[in-house]
């Protein structure tokens, strides 16, 4: 960096993935208005050029995409978000070997997502975590799965505070809309820059798209069981979904007839299933 | 009668009826192939001779980017010689779903089983209703097959431009080829494209500009295109990744003539997009293939490939095993295993009971149990089909020798099998009739008739390769974005057809036994999408799944043969341009690992 004093004309976005689908990466691409590639080419008033460093979309491979990643964790990519997607495992079950792992020392030790997180969230000027499995396990964390999944929020203790002096921000959603996610990124890039308060609620998720109980309808099937939780017993979600649609304003699980599962909730999943409610007639 | 399985001990009776060879061997499936292990056992002596040689390194790449799983690639290379010795390939994570799914209510498989990935969501929630329906002897009505059918084009369309514009397409940019081949960089900018016609561009490297990560038209474009086939998704299935209408005996959407409107609008612009798309794809391939005459042989691998199928015929398919012959040839796209080549069968239970899986050298146990011998049908089971396997991880350090990935090794009559595109083209392209009315079925080709929009209206060809290589299956992705469009088309006369009869039933009530199994084989973009399930008590009692990056990114298997990814690496000379070690940046292997889409 030539400037000693750290400007936000450019901020570099470190990705990095745990136990998960890489379906937030989807979502996200799937945002237009604005779209990454707006960030990307720095198209956004008053926020920076992003930098990505993402295993799905970066043009280095290997050495030397890890290399970006250790110099982050030595404070040479300097400033750095950090975002993880995906839930991060408990690696002391896999023995010597790894559940995941992006690259090995050089005496062939792995390299896991938990030593990652060690190794970046203490530098990073933010630390968000987006979809279900990164804020609070998700799916990965079911009973029955040995790999001990567990959230950022959860790992890095609820304590936590990033360098710009933040909480882990969780974007929850299995997946959650694109255009969420990237608003997130450019309100946290403004209140990175003190332009903007970024207002967050007492679960650390962005209140202006969790801030509120929505309704979603039943599914439109004419004969039960149909995939769906229990919506007699918990009629609203805090999702942004049924409000504003999947994409460009139209789809939504609910809104289109399927069934909402109540992947923005904090027990999403285990606590939720079954999923599908069996037909009292059986 | 032909031969089905060469190594597999099963034969066939003249009703076309599966039978075990000789009935009165013990585990008539514990066999291993001497020849072959011989075979491997030579290549790692010769490996260790030259082990030592100044000229030997070690190429190695973790993470492998611009691929969705998480694998990681290390090769031995001998660089006197520009050739790859060995390879291996590590799948880094592992998720565990299919251990969730054990014991849970059925019905949840969807919503749980979608999330092993997320860019093959809707083939997997798919593959999952339809296990789910055999095991409940549900059908789904004809409405609800169309809606899947459209909303897995939709996936497959979104698949397959982000495979060629976003992961791999970088590969042939200005931004690498200029530094890892100089000298066909230079080439690149004077050469005229021969179908700019097409896509507009005049040279090249103009083409390989486009191409540039981030900055390049084609790279944006491309990216601004697989929005508009994320919206097919969303309008039809509510959001993508993870679907929320797909259920068991069908759909939950309203059968709206205006939804399939707004999804004809978009399947029409994805087509005329698909013009271009396969025009800047063969210029770039002939003109690599002209400078580099050497380019046939990276990733050349026999062609062995798999193709389980996809897109039913709403009035054939019945979800039951017994009549999946008919209404898996009765597919849009049929499914096929071809064997160097030829064809050996296109029946979908010949397919079903070929398929083993082999753990030697995964981080999983084996199992011992066998809880099946034969399939509905009588076939006999291997002890190794998805419907006998379980799951049990046990990970450790990574041994070549002992276990390396979280990937297992399918295998199709013990063979290691190439999937996707290529694999999908070739099936119906050797198959005895074109598979719908926009397809035209040449000699060992596909001839596509794509109507005007845009742009004009255009015939294109797709023909069998001699081989499959690394680039044949990226011209084959190419192409399939223009079949997909096709079947996508087919799709919705099929669907404004049922409206105008007032066919709007999207699903049917779905009941499971107490015992029962199912099998969901079905297609994503990269290849076979296969969920095993077995009930008891109603609930699941197994649920195997195999994805794609299993059947391409496998490790070796019993008898020590590579899985494809491996053996591409293998066959792939180097011809990047280098001064010294240091600067080697694997491109060569890099572009094979890719062209598999893993």
């Amino acid at each position: 960096m030539e400037s000693e004093v750290p400007s936000l004309e450019s901020i570099y976005l470190v990705w990095l993935t745990g136990a998960g689908c890489n379906g937030c990466t989807l979502a996200m691409l799937e945002a237009s208005e604005p779209g990454i590639e707006d960030l990307l080419l720095g198209n956004v008033h008053d926020a920076p050029r992003v930098v990505l460093v993402h295993p799905e979309l970066s043009l280095e491979s290997g050495d030397t995409f890890r290399n970006q990643m250790e110099m982050a964790a030595q404070g040479e990519l300097s400033p750095y978000v950090l975002v993880l997607e995906g839930a991060i495992p408990d690696e002391a079950l896999a023995g010597q070997g790894s559940f995941s792992r992006i690259g090995t020392t050089e005496d062939g030790v792995p390299i896991t997502t938990a030593r990652w997180v060690d190794k970046l969230a203490p530098g990073a000027e933010a630390v968000i975590a987006i979809g279900s499995c990164a804020t609070w396990g998700g799916i990965p964390a079911s009973a029955g799965n040995p790999i001990g999944a567990r959230g950022l929020e959860d790992y890095l203790g609820r304590d936590f505070t990033s360098r710009g002096g933040l909480p882990v921000i969780n974007v929850p959603g299995c997946a959650p809309p694109g255009e969420g996610f990237v608003e997130t990124l450019i309100y946290v890039f403004l209140h990175l820059s003190r332009l903007v308060p970024i207002e967050l609620d007492e679960m650390r998720r962005p209140k202006w798209l969790y801030g509120h109980q929505t309704y979603p309808l039943p599914p439109r099937v004419e004969y039960p069981p149909a995939a769906g939780f229990d919506l007699a017993h918990r009629p609203t979600v805090s999702c942004p979904v049924p409000l504003t649609g999947w994409m460009r304003g139209f789809g939504g699980c609910a809104k289109i007839g399927g069934a909402c599962i109540g992947c923005t909730e904090r027990d999403f999943a285990e606590q939720l299933l079954p999923l599908s409610r069996p037909d009292p007639a059986y | 009668m032909t031969v089905v399985f060469r190594r597999l001990p099963i034969q066939f009776d003249s009703y076309g009826r599966a039978f075990l060879r000789d009935e009165d061997v013990d585990s008539p499936f514990d066999f291993r192939d001497d020849s072959r292990l011989q075979r491997e056992h030579r290549r790692e002596r010769a490996i260790e001779t030259v082990a030592g040689r100044s000229s030997l390194m070690e190429f190695s790449s973790d993470p492998v980017t611009r691929a969705t799983g998480s694998i990681a690639a290390t090769a031995q290379i001998d660089l006197e010689h520009r050739r790859v010795i060995d390879a291996r390939l590590e799948a880094t994570l592992y998720g565990g779903y299919e251990l969730i799914l054990n014991e849970h209510e059925p019905s949840d498989s969807i919503p749980l089983s979608s999330r092993i990935s997320g860019r093959m969501s809707v083939a997997h929630a798919i593959a999952s209703s339809m296990a789910l329906e055999m095991a409940g002897g549900v059908t789904p009505p004809p409405m609800a097959i169309i809606t899947r059918n459209l909303g897995a084009c939709g996936e497959m369309l979104c698949e397959c431009i982000r495979h060629l514009f976003l992961l791999a397409g970088p590969d042939y940019s200005e931004q690498v080829v200029s530094r890892t081949s100089p000298r066909i960089w230079q080439r690149a900018e004077g050469a005229p494209a021969k179908g700019r016609n097409v896509h507009g561009l005049e040279t090249i490297g103009e083409l390989m500009r486009g191409l540039n990560q981030l900055y390049g038209h084609l790279y944006i474009e491309a990216l601004q295109q697989t929005r508009v086939a994320a919206e097919v998704v969303t309008l039809l299935l509510g959001k993508y990744p993870h679907p929320s209408a797909v259920v068991p005996g069908g759909v939950c959407i309203e059968a709206d003539r205006d939804t399939f409107n707004q999804v004809l609008g978009r399947v029409n612009g994805l087509l005329d997009y698909s013009k271009k798309a396969a025009a800047v794809w063969d210029d770039l391939i002939e003109f690599l293939y002209e400078v580099e005459p050497g380019y046939r042989q990276s990733g050349e691998l026999p062609g062995n490939l798999l193709s389980l199928g996809i897109w039913d015929d709403p009035e054939s398919y019945d979800a039951t095993y017994h009549n999946c012959n008919v209404w898996g040839d009765r597919r849009l796209s049929r499914p096929a295993a071809i064997i160097e080549g030829d064809i050996r069968t296109d029946r979908l239970s010949d397919i079903n009971i070929g398929i083993e899986e082999f753990v030697d050298h995964s981080y999983f146990s084996h199992w011992n149990h066998q809880r099946f011998l034969s399939d509905p049908l009588s076939g006999p089971l291997s002890p190794y089909h998805p419907w006998n396997k379980e799951t049990i991880p046990h990970p450790g350090r990574s041994d070549w020798r002992d276990g390396y990935t979280w990937a297992t090794a399918p295998r199709w009559d013990r063979e290691s099998m190439e999937t996707g595109p290529i694999a999908r083209l070739w099936s119906n392209a050797v198959s005895d009739e074109a598979s719908f009315q926009f397809i035209g079925r040449l000699n060992r080709a596909l001839e596509f008739e794509i109507p005007k929009g845009q742009r004009p209206a255009i015939r294109q060809v797709w023909k069998i390769p001699d081989r499959p290589n690394t680039f044949e299956r990226m011209r084959a992705r190419a192409y399939q974005l223009s079949y997909t469009g096709l079947a996508a088309f087919a799709s919705l006369l099929e669907a404004f057809d049922c409206l105008r009869r007032g066919e709007t039933e999207m699903s049917k009530r779905f009941n499971l036994p107490e015992r029962s199994v199912g099998a969901g084989l079905w297609e994503s973009c990269s290849g076979p999408i296969s969920h095993h399930l077995v009930v008891r008590n109603r609930r699941v009692a197994n649920y195997q799944v195999i994805t794609p990056l299993m059947w391409m990114g496998s490790p070796r298997d019993d008898s020590e043969s590579p899985g494809s990814i491996e053996a591409a690496l293998i066959s792939t000379p180097l011809f990047e341009e280098f001064s010294e070690p240091a600067d080697f940046t694997g491109i060569d292997l890099l572009r094979t690992i890719r062209s598999f889409d893993p």
